[in-house]
């Protein structure tokens, strides 16, 4: 190399590149490592999950995840265990069928709440045998389900109801200030949600 | 030495795999190598920055076609010379840099002197290609082999490269020289 490329290299290398601060350092390899998993990864390249489980193969890792796991199922046992247990729900229809038999042409309406079950009996043998109704009757987290024919009355907190149907399956429930009917099952009855339908009675 | 190439060897190796811890110790350890290329290349500290930026991410995604067979250092140049080359180059660019020497978002070690502003002007004004010669071989200290791997072509290519920048930086660097009109690339 000559005297004047040597000067010019001397020249050239005056162009100092400007300094940055410790963080950006730090920072930088962090910024791109963050759009990495935005970007294409290498072909045949794992996913990062799997090569994140890779990479915690080892044996703590292995026992942790065991632990883990073994305290996520005692707390499902547990959870399980503790939870108050619903009381199954009644076989309506058996229910009227043995109450009938008991009663024959007595039962006006039959009525299961938490509290167990009650009947509303004729003191003559004068209820006609019609096909049973089914009505539930919901107030907040109170219900009571009553097995009653059309044509008979109901209460429901001091509240008299009547359960009428016609020919054709449809069922209405009638109050002194508001009517249910089958046709629209979901409309409210003031704080009732009411639902009522013919009983399948198999003999 | 040989530890620090056989643990970059491993870093190399897990990157390969999808580990991005190992890419990101080969990015601090690389960054301020590219940084420096980026700005020669560009003349801007932004610009610089953004480009580094770019270099290791497609060092990332170009990773497989690296086989080990050169310095990882090389394949790197390379990346971040091609990278410089595509970079477009626009007359409001180069006005914007001509206008604008300070644009850095953080404080220069020390003010540029005149000299200093003229000898980055004359470097921009470079065809590319020749510019790429120079800052490989003046700034990074390559041979003309190795700048010849990292820039893709002939040793010869680069020496008559390196051979015609040095001639229009002397005559442009000369004193009382007027700052030439922007080459085509």
């Amino acid at each position: 190399m000559n005297d004047a490329d040597k000067k010019l290299n001397e020249l050239l290398k005056c162009v100092q590149v400007p300094e940055r601060s410790a963080g950006y350092w730090e920072m930088f390899p962090k910024r791109v490592t963050a759009q990495l998993p935005c970007r294409d990864r290498p072909p045949g390249c794992p996913t990062w999950a799997a090569t994140w489980l890779a990479r915690r193969s080892s044996t703590t890792f292995r026992w942790g995840v065991g632990l883990a796991l073994v305290c996520l199922v005692l707390a499902f046992g547990v959870g399980l265990w503790l939870k108050p247990r619903r009381p199954a729900e009644p076989n309506y229809a058996k229910l009227y069928r043995e109450i009938e038999a008991m009663f024959p042409n007595q039962v006006r309406a039959i009525a299961v709440d938490q509290q167990g079950v009650r009947l509303s009996l004729s003191d003559k043998l004068d209820v006609p045998t019609m096909s049973p109704l089914r009505v539930n009757v919901c107030r907040q987290q109170q219900c009571r389900t009553f097995i009653t024919f059309s044509g008979q009355q109901i209460r429901v907190n001091g509240e008299s109801w009547d359960v009428l149907a016609d020919g054709e399956g449809d069922v209405f429930v009638v109050g002194q200030r508001s009517v249910w009917s089958s046709q629209e099952p979901r409309r409210q009855v003031g704080a009732y949600r009411i639902d009522a339908q013919p009983l399948k009675v198999t003999s | 030495m040989v530890e620090e190439r056989e643990e970059e060897r491993d870093w190399v190796r897990r990157s390969q795999s999808g580990d991005p811890e190992a890419f990101e110790e080969l990015v601090r350890r690389y960054q301020r190598m590219i940084h420096a290329l980026m700005f020669r290349m560009t003349g801007s500290s932004a610009d610089a920055e953004d480009l580094a930026q770019e270099v290791f991410l497609r060092a990332y995604r170009q990773l497989n076609s690296f086989r080990g067979d050169a310095k990882f250092s090389s394949w790197l140049y390379r990346i971040g010379v091609n990278t410089c080359l595509n970079w477009k180059k626009s007359a409001q660019r180069r006005e914007k840099l001509h206008q604008d020497w300070a644009d850095c978002d953080q404080a220069p070690s020390e003010p540029p002197g005149e000299l200093a502003v003229r000898v980055r002007e004359a470097l921009i004004q470079l065809p590319a290609k020749q510019r790429a010669a120079v800052v490989l071989t003046v700034y990074d200290g390559l041979n003309h082999a190795e700048a010849a791997h990292v820039l893709g072509c002939s040793e010869t290519t680069v020496s008559w490269r390196v051979f015609m920048a040095r001639k229009q930086l002397k005559k442009w660097l000369q004193p009382s020289t007027p700052t030439p009109e922007p080459s085509k690339d």
